[in-house]
């Protein structure tokens, strides 16, 4: 914890918190809205506050992929922070517990930075930070899988934070119950297996499956013949 | 190099609106409900959400009744049937009842009555589930069985088989007496047999037969060691 998280971070919550408090006292004063009603618009406010607020953070200040100490790299590391503690505890059902929708999950993820391609990207999964996280079209990630773009470890004694873009190509196919570490690229028409464990790092080269923990190549699928 | 424009879709059309359609047809009966009731804001919101439930659950059940899911291994590329009807319910379960259904937010004891609704073959007497069940109207469980936490039981698995990608459904049977552990995952066409024990963090691949009496565990799970049966305590030992 640095004087930062006890400074800046409570003042940004309490903003987003007052705002939201404002909006919803001024309309049930315009439309004469019930508590209830009222309520409904605080929370909604609430939401759509902490959206704008992280699309402004990430803007500003991008999160870089990199690999930074929380002693000699100390700005990185807090707008990480300050952009985690505003999904974890204004989104947090929706970012760590998974509550939306299935239909609306590309959306979701969509409006927190992560790259989607085109048509059904089916997510029955977690993405953590998806600003670093890009998904190319038809990819499948099974349920309960966590694709997680940040790693907290130790580092030549140091605590270190290490920050990787995660890129699954096109077609590739992700199973239930598998944890994905930062820098990880699957190629195209890949596939891992259920509960499978994908290293730091690594790159599955398309068209082959990897299952296990750590992660091994198992398989290569055969390409269909070229029309 | 140019990417050819007939991009092979990984969802037919029908598949991508028929969902739709059937979404939309529910909100709009459960918003009628809600209006039709004149009652307040915050009752009429309640209603909403009831009948939503309620006519989701309605739909489903008509939706087996109509097109049962069915063993097997169906391409998704290639137009299966059966591929169809799993992509509407479980797009209509995961999305109206997603609290419920994916993430698990039923109180205990009312999640046997909750799978029951949704066609999973449930023993007698007090179940203990605390993981999830995927595709309920594919599993049975017998009496006395335990459901660790988060443990899930996948009765559908979508892989590529033969460079296509397929979807394979599976019965899930567990016999009496099972325990499973927590954050089990138990894949297509399992059988666990009476008394038997899976651990924790265990993977049971596809089509695995544990035998009864057994413990097994590990990604993939192997036997562990047997139990020896009620029976044979009982019976002293020469």
């Amino acid at each position: 914890m640095s004087w930062r998280d006890l400074t800046i971070t409570p003042v940004v919550e309490c903003c987003v918190f007052a705002s939201a408090f404002a909006i919803a006292w001024s309309l049930r004063g315009l439309y004469d809205l019930s508590f209830f009603a009222a309520c409904l618009v605080f929370y909604a406010a609430v939401v759509v506050l902490t959206l704008i607020t992280l699309k402004v953070i990430r803007s500003l200040f991008p999160i870089r992929p990199g690999i930074y100490t929380f002693r000699r790299h100390p700005w990185p590391c807090y707008v990480w922070n300050l952009h985690e503690f505003l999904c974890g505890t204004n989104l947090n059902r929706y970012y760590f517990h998974g509550l939306v929708p299935f239909a609306l999950k590309k959306f979701f993820y969509r409006l927190l930075g992560a790259k989607m391609g085109k048509g059904v990207v089916a997510i029955g999964g977690l993405l953590l930070d998806p600003s670093l996280i890009a998904i190319e079209e038809n990819v499948i990630v099974g349920a309960g899988s966590t694709l997680s773009a940040h790693l907290v470890t130790v580092v030549a004694s140091e605590d270190t934070l290490i920050l990787g873009r995660i890129l699954i190509r096109e077609g590739a196919l992700i199973g239930g119950n598998v944890q994905i570490m930062p820098g990880v690229t699957v190629g195209e028409h890949a596939m891992i297996n259920n509960m499978a464990f994908v290293p730091l790092n690594t790159m599955i080269p398309p068209y082959e499956v990897w299952g296990g923990n750590p992660a091994k190549k198992l398989l290569e699928i055969p390409r269909k013949a070229e029309p | 190099m140019e990417k050819s424009k007939t991009r092979k879709r990984f969802l037919e059309w029908g598949d991508l609106v028929l969902p739709w359609i059937v979404e939309i047809i529910l909100l709009a009966a459960s918003f009628q409900l809600a209006a039709a009731s004149g009652l307040g804001f915050f009752a009429s919101f309640l209603i909403f959400c009831t009948s939503l439930g309620v006519l989701t659950l309605v739909a489903l059940k008509i939706i087996r009744m109509v097109a049962p899911l069915k063993s097997g291994v169906f391409s998704i590329s290639e137009k299966s049937r059966m591929f169809s009807v799993w992509n509407l319910y479980s797009f209509v379960l995961g999305t109206n009842l997603s609290l419920f259904y994916m993430n698990n937010l039923l109180p205990m004891i009312l999640r046997k009555l909750f799978y029951q609704l949704l066609g999973a073959r449930l023993g007698k007497g007090v179940l203990g589930i605390a993981g999830t069940i995927f595709d309920p109207s594919l599993v049975t469980l017998e009496e006395d069985v335990f459901i660790g936490y988060e443990a899930n039981l996948s009765p559908h698995l979508i892989a590529v088989v033969a460079s296509k990608k397929v979807l394979i459904l599976g019965r899930i049977e567990i016999k009496k007496g099972v325990m499973i552990g927590g954050r089990t995952l138990i894949l297509p066409g399992v059988t666990i047999g009476e008394n038997s024990m899976v651990n924790a963090l265990s993977l049971v691949p596809m089509n695995t037969h544990i035998p009864a009496n057994e413990i097994w565990g590990g990604n993939p799970a192997k036997k562990i060691a047997s139990l020896t049966s009620k029976e044979s305590q009982d019976q002293p030992s020469a």
